[in-house]
């Protein structure tokens, strides 16, 4: 059996490929194009009822929610996508050279990473938001700060682990060099625990994002992220609650696809890892 | 023992350091001269600026201004608020007691309802019982907690009308009428908690079931709730109690959102507050509060934890 | 042994399945009340489900599916309630794992785990079970049991964690107990001693015992009767001189066929100067306590050892765990560092082998480990594993590596179709098959084997080791094979080094080493390791000489206990070196 037909073959592998399939789906039509401009306000329509023109209705400046809601997605997606790059990236490349080669520069780091633990993802981000200032791009850069360590720690504890391996001590006395030996032997073994914790990362991500834009500290309006739709509809929310309800329906639903997607591939592929929960 | 707390101790040093040594340089990142931020961006006489450099020593190579910053902030002397000029220890001091009772009813619900459900899915592997709550504690775990409180406030504050929506009173001014203020946060926070510590619980549980010594103390005949309570539990409790102290960070840091949906005065609050003002004395000061609460609060469940651990306690 | 007619047991058409796949298909067994009986079989042929199945405890997803189990007048596979299923274990039904590291709860006192099994079945107060608890750890042979019931398991050996084990399962007197595979953890002198300590505790408290075990051998002298298992079907069953001498099934001939000695074929090799000399070779692991602020633990691994290997022969180093066995191979390797001696491979200090002659001295030594689970990278496919070995070879062309690993593959019997195939594809015997062909793909000169065979079943032992033989002949490597069973290396091994804590206890060539052996450690080690033999009406348990009093007026041999005490090695006869205590 394939590796998709045995991960959809599990509920929550096939719900969670789903959802998040559906996420993806809207963010990219939300990318390209949605039913009315998400920025173009209409003071007349006001706190408008769902309509055929407006099925969601409009906001508190006549925005078209469902417009809105389309391309809030794309931008929470690709902030989550964008923010996974540089922690796969760096962190792989720190994880292995500290668990491959050990020594002092592995003490150093995992001292590092051990304060750096001190700080959670968002305490962290809120803390460089501060310096970088409130933009899509900052908040990219903070979150991939913010997740860098757990990359580090989980290919570093992947790359110990293997390093144990009877076939890693084979490679050393067939008189393969130790690059060799970490780039064929051990990295391509830590593909599975690396591809579970990028879909729980992009969870944690989308998440944080949302905190962050729900602080006015992420995001900035006009333009939409579910997070600061969240925050310019609190002060409307005892009149109109579906302004709240609906953006936090869309990050739960995300997060549920990305939830199930990521414990159906830790099932499958790396059954051994613990549940390395991270929440802001 | 003894040699374990000493080297316990002993390795939250360098921590402590790093710590301090990142809260310094984002600081002195920030945009702009840093005497300037700390006196609040708008000083008429240059003398006042002048004796501000001096202090912080910015005149100094850099080595010399953490170490001089260090003592300062060792002494307690964490300087004073732009915004009201209270002095920034005696403000977080005051504010802390909110933060810590919302996050420590929140872990405290959390871990009443999350152990049990924990062992008892585990017990009830692959039964209805456990699907239930492993899709009980995702859909949770979904739930951002901030939107979850949003929605508790319009459903029992405006539409049930039960529940305070705005402002606080303190319980220990006024026990009842304090608690009515901490019910929602409580329950926002706690929700993701217990969805975070079953899993925990459940996973933890699972292993220890499939060790021989589960199976041996069925061999003997005993009743399933000893085996559960006596051998499973306290196996795997241990990984989750080392979890609720690294999520205790998660949780001062969530407290920002929570506290800033329930307008509690808090940490979090005060924390989001100092960046919204350029309040750079708080912010630094607040940063490194939480900080230090988590490195010590992880080295009082380290320590706690030997003392249930046979073998780190003889060592 | 005393046999009452009424049977304890009886198990009568079993069929136990994993979802839907069969497991037992098919068990009848019959166990007299304070009989010992072996259930003999390999991996995966369900002599450990049959033994859980008998507790009703089958893990996860396994069902009965046809037949009963009844035990005393009790159907196990159909209780009037679980409750009455729940009484009958741990008090009617006892059962020790095979596991002892994991068996016993680590955060919960001996004196507590002993006594919570008491509390639940009996009406005892506190004072009279401890007094049981203590009365039971003398039977089993501990020292101090009052003091023992205080402390927690991690505190004991294996040894003594079984035995402790046994104690407190037979504390409740139970008519029968299951013990699955109970001393397979162990080391071969303390096997021994668990064994007779609960054949001991068994039969002076009239209980019936299952010893389940994949080692005819080794059980063959407690029980008074066996049972065959393979595959899930019961094969044969009788008592055990009878099963011994006239076996009935094809399978039990085959499992006795791998389980007797062989005629030993011992490779010899040739004269002259050795190949490899290892001299006072000197191992340590060293353990900063946070970076070495707290000190540092030192384990001196291997203690000053010296041996050599010539052309073509092969030698066989024996010890326990924890004798340094396998450092000394990882040493002449260079997997593991070395603290101080020399080793010498074909003229050539290792030490001055740097760059390119490190690399080619590797294609030159080779290794094969002991498990073939975790020796081949699970990313790769088997063609690609066997070819990497031929990486330094620079002038040959990628065609030319292939077809040479191919013909190796094919050498050690793995078909050429198989090469696209991941390690996983395969069994654990293929898997050695494709280490081993890995090592020679390199012509080496030199193959270090640590335990080659041993995570295997004895079936696969007896192939693996003709393969290596076979191939021997063929490629004429020297070999340098690591076992802790004696009967394994006497298979092949010209010579033998027998290893203790670190240190040569003895050493000479194999034949004089079993017909004399002179150390009382190598002595220890032969009584503890039983091995089936040819007798005049077929197989029987091969007699081992019972270890002999020291001669008076012969020297004092060195004792791995006193480690501190002078040690030398003296040639006791040509060839035949013995560890002494005193200076050179």
């Amino acid at each position: 059996m394939s590796f998709a037909a045995r991960l959809t073959s599990r509920p929550n592998g096939l719900i969670g490929v789903l959802l998040v399939g559906l996420v993806l789906a809207v963010a990219l039509a939300g990318s390209i194009m949605t039913p009315h401009d998400p920025l173009k306000s209409d003071l007349m329509n006001r706190f408008g009822d769902a309509t055929a023109a407006h099925p969601l209705g409009t906001d508190m400046f006549g925005r078209d929610i469902l417009s809105r809601l389309m391309r809030g997605a794309w931008v929470s997606v690709s902030i989550g996508l964008g923010t996974l790059v540089l922690p796969v990236l760096v962190g792989t490349l720190l994880g292995a050279a500290a668990g491959f080669f050990r020594g002092w520069f592995d003490r150093l780091l995992m001292m590092v990473l051990d304060a750096l633990m001190a700080f959670p993802g968002l305490l962290l981000a809120l803390g460089l938001m501060a310096i970088i200032g409130a933009n899509r791009w900052g908040v990219i850069l903070a979150l991939s700060l913010a997740y860098l360590p757990a990359v580090t720690r989980v290919v570093r504890g992947s790359v110990l682990s293997i390093g144990q391996s009877e076939f890693v001590e084979a490679s050393t006395s067939m008189g393969n060099s130790r690059l060799y030996t970490l780039m064929v032997h051990v990295l391509p073994n830590c593909a599975a625990p690396l591809i579970v914790l990028s879909t729980l990362m992009f969870g944690w991500v989308l998440l944080a994002e949302s905190a962050l834009s729900f602080l006015g500290l992420g995001v900035p309006p006009p333009e939409p992220s579910w997070g600061n739709m969240l925050a310019e509809a609190k002060a409307h929310l005892m009149r109109h609650p579906m302004l709240g309800l609906l953006p936090g329906l869309c990050i739960s639903v995300a997060l549920l696809g990305v939830n199930l997607l990521g414990d159906a591939l830790r099932d499958e592929l790396d059954p051994k890892s613990a549940d390395q929960a991270e929440v802001i | 023992m003894m040699g374990f707390v000493l080297r316990r101790l002993l390795m939250s040093i360098p921590t402590f350091v790093i710590v301090a040594i990142m809260i310094f340089a984002l600081v002195r990142a920030l945009p702009g001269d840093a005497a300037l931020l700390m006196l609040g961006g708008n000083i008429d006489d240059p003398a006042v600026l002048e004796q501000m450099r001096a202090q912080m020593g910015l005149d100094q190579p850099l080595p010399v201004q953490f170490l001089a910053w260090l003592r300062e902030m060792l002494s307690g002397n964490l300087g004073q608020s732009i915004l009201t000029g209270q002095d920034v220890g005696v403000l977080l001091w005051q504010r802390f007691g909110v933060t810590a009772s919302v996050v420590s009813l929140a872990m405290l619900t959390a871990l009443i309802v999350a152990v049990p459900a924990g062992l008892l899915a585990a017990h009830r592997h692959n039964g209805r019982t456990d699907y239930a709550v492993v899709f009980g504690s995702i859909v949770l775990l979904s739930m951002p907690s901030f939107w979850v409180g949003l929605m508790l406030l319009v459903l029992f504050g405006a539409i049930l009308g039960w529940l305070p929506t705005i402002g606080f009173v303190s319980i220990t001014e006024d026990l009842g009428r304090g608690m009515t203020y901490l019910i929602l946060p409580v329950t926002a926070l706690a929700l993701t908690e217990i969805a975070v510590l079953t899993r925990m619980m459940r996973a933890g549980s699972l292993e220890v079931i499939g060790k021989d010594y589960i199976t041996h103390a069925r061999a003997k005949g005993l009743t399933e709730t000893r085996v559960m309570w006596r051998h499973v539990f306290p196996n795997a409790f241990a990984p989750t109690l080392t979890m609720v102290g690294i999520m205790l960070a998660g949780l001062l840091a969530g407290a920002a959102v929570t506290e800033t949906v329930f307008t509690l005065p808090g940490i979090g609050k005060l924390l989001v507050d100092s960046i919204y003002a350029r309040d750079y004395p708080v912010l630094q000061g607040a940063l490194l509060f939480i900080a230090a609460i988590y490195v010590l609060t992880n080295l009082a469940i380290d320590i706690t934890y030997s003392f249930f651990d046979p073998k780190v306690r003889l060592t | 042994m005393t046999t009452r007619d009424d049977p304890i047991l009886n198990i009568a058409g079993l069929k136990v399945s994993f979802g839907a796949a069969p497991v037992i298909h098919g068990a009848d067994l019959t166990l007299h009340r304070g009989e010992i009986m072996a259930l003999v079989g390999e991996s995966g042929s369900g002599k450990s489900v049959l033994g859980r199945a008998i507790l009703g405890l089958l893990p996860g997803g396994g069902r009965v599916s046809a037949g009963q189990i009844d035990f005393d007048g009790h159907d196990i596979t159909a209780p009037d309630t679980p409750e009455e299923l729940r009484r009958l274990r741990g008090r009617r039904i006892g059962m020790i794992f095979q596991e002892p590291l994991t068996s016993l709860n680590p955060n919960m006192r001996i004196g507590e785990q002993m006594a919570e099994a008491m509390r639940q079945h009996t009406d005892l107060g506190p004072r009279q079970i401890r007094d049981r608890a203590i009365d039971m750890l003398r039977q089993v042979r501990l020292k101090d049991p009052e003091a023992l019931l205080n402390r927690f398991p991690h505190e004991f050996s294996g040894g003594m964690r079984q035995r402790i084990m046994i104690a407190s399962v037979m504390m409740l007197k139970p008519a029968l107990l299951i013990a699955d595979e109970p001393t397979t953890a162990l080391d071969a002198v303390v096997q021994r001693e668990v064994l007779d300590i609960m054949a001991d505790v068994a039969r002076a408290n009239g209980a019936a015992v299952l010893l389940i075990s994949h080692d005819l051998a080794v059980v063959a002298a407690y029980a008074s009767r066996v049972a065959v298992m393979e595959k899930g079907v019961l094969v044969e069953t009788g008592a055990t001189a009878d099963v011994l001498r006239r076996p009935a099934h094809d399978y039990t001939r085959r499992l006795l066929a791998s389980a007797r000695l062989g005629q030993p074929a011992p490779v010899t090799g040739a004269a002259g100067t050795p190949l490899l000399t290892v001299e006072g070779l000197r191992v340590d692991f060293t353990e900063s306590r946070l970076f070495g602020l707290l000190g540092r633990n030192v384990t001196h691994a291997v203690r000053g050892v010296s041996l050599d290997v010539r052309r073509g022969e092969f030698v066989g180093l024996v010890g326990e765990s924890g004798s340094g066995k396998s450092t000394i191979g990882r040493a002449i390797a260079r997997l593991a560092p070395k603290v101080a001696g020399r080793i010498t491979f074909d003229g050539t200090d290792l030490d001055d082998c740097r760059g390119r002659a490190e690399r080619r001295l590797r294609q030159r030594i080779r290794l094969v480990f002991q498990d073939p689970y975790s020796s081949l990278n699970p990313r790769m496919r088997i063609g690609r594993i066997v070819r990497e070995g031929l990486r330094f070879d620079r002038d040959l062309s990628a065609a030319e590596r292939r077809r040479r690993s191919l013909a190796m593959l094919d050498a050690v019997g793995i078909p050429a179709a198989m090469a696209d195939r991941f390690p996983h594809a395969l069994s654990g015997g293929q898997r050695q098959r494709v280490a081993i062909a890995r090592a020679l793909v390199s012509r080496p000169d030199l193959v270090i084997a640590d335990e080659p065979v041993s995570a295997l079943d004895v079936t696969i032992q007896a192939q693996i080791l003709a393969l290596l033989k076979q191939l021997q002949e063929e490629f004429g490597f020297a070999c340098l094979f690591i076992s802790h069973d004696l009967h394994i290396v006497e298979q092949l091994c010209a010579r033998l080094v027998v290893l203790h804590r670190g240190r040569v206890m003895e050493q000479a060539d194999t034949a004089t080493l079993f017909a004399r052996p002179r150390h009382p450690y190598t002595q220890r080690l032969m009584a503890a390791s039983p091995r089936l033999e040819d007798g005049p009406e077929g197989l029987r348990l091969a007699k081992t000489a019972p270890p002999q009093a020291p001669e008076p007026g012969s020297p004092a041999f060195f004792d791995a206990q006193g480690t501190a005490a002078p040690y030398r090695l003296a040639e006791a006869a040509p060839g035949h070196f013995v560890a002494l205590r005193g200076a050179v």
